[in-house]
């Protein structure tokens, strides 16, 4: 997976760069990443996704991947990752499912 | 680091499905669904730590149903998170006459992971056989039977105690006292 080879890569980037850690609670293993602080949660939430091979889907139901933090979950993940800086220059995000039901609920 | 080593053994101490059985059956004392999530270290031979019971905010348990809404789902990924631990398994009931194998809706709804668990317990939780229970595991983007001989194989059966409960709903994770 081509995420693997990117994740625990030490950057030489800006020392302003946040480092991220998603959690999947099904893996062994979190996804780790270095982003600029203008990187929007979408960016994150979709190479975290990669990482976990998870997808969103549409079958009946809806079935969506959404980041989480201190059990808010991330519905505008338009917004740059330094919104949700609390400590320093990290942030640890959960990644959780959402099903919506399909109309022949 | 790869996110699901391969999974050999799944050890599961009696402790567990004690617990789980007494969990499930509370739902389905009133005909409704219910269910539990067994975590723990994931490796070659990988070990259930705990049983979770998702409960009250957040949790759906219904005639036919059970669901564990998001929120629940990131407080239980929290606490796991913290101990290093990963879900194994998750394990839900089918009511009195339905079979306990997984329905089209169980393969949609359930927790896409290779090497994740699902076992079906029928009659409601009352059915203690674990011969007689349901059970998968997801692999290859689907969840597969495990024939009986693959399950006397790979599920170690321990008697040595040890394993902890926990009650989850929205707010977090809390040590079960009542189930």
């Amino acid at each position: 997976m081509t995420a693997v080879s990117e994740t625990d890569t030490p950057m030489p980037g800006d020392l302003r760069d946040i480092q991220v850690t998603v959690d999947y609670l099904p893996a062994a293993a979190p996804f780790h990443h270095r982003y600029a602080p203008e990187t929007i949660v979408e960016t994150v939430r979709v190479a975290a996704m990669k990482f976990f091979g998870v997808q969103d889907r549409q079958e009946r139901d809806t079935y969506r991947y959404f980041l989480e933090i201190g059990g808010t979950r991330i519905t505008d993940t338009s917004q740059p990752i330094s919104n949700f800086v609390e400590h320093g220059h990290e942030i640890h995000f959960h990644l959780v499912e959402q099903i919506t039901p399909g109309s022949a609920w | 680091m790869q996110p699901y080593p391969g999974i050999d053994v799944w050890q599961l101490d009696e402790s567990a499905i004690t617990a789980t059985l007494a969990a499930v059956q509370r739902p389905g004392r009133d005909g409704k669904e219910g269910g539990v999530f067994w975590v723990g270290t994931r490796a070659s031979v990988s070990v259930v730590h705990a049983v979770v019971v998702p409960a009250g905010n957040g949790v759906i348990e219904a005639a036919g149903f059970w669901q564990v809404t998001p929120e629940v789902y990131g407080a239980i990924s929290r606490w796991a998170a913290e101990r290093g631990w990963s879900l194994l398994g998750i394990c839900h009931t089918h009511g009195e006459g339905v079979p306990a194998r997984l329905s089209p809706q169980d393969r949609g709804h359930l927790v896409r992971a290779p090497g994740v668990l699902a076992v079906v317990i029928g009659s409601g939780g009352r059915d203690h056989d674990v011969e007689r229970w349901g059970w998968y595991e997801f692999t290859s983007g689907a969840y597969r039977e495990i024939s009986p001989d693959e399950r006397d194989r790979r599920l170690r059966l321990t008697d040595e105690g040890g394993i902890e409960v926990w009650a989850a709903d929205r707010r977090g994770c809390r040590p079960a006292v009542n189930l």
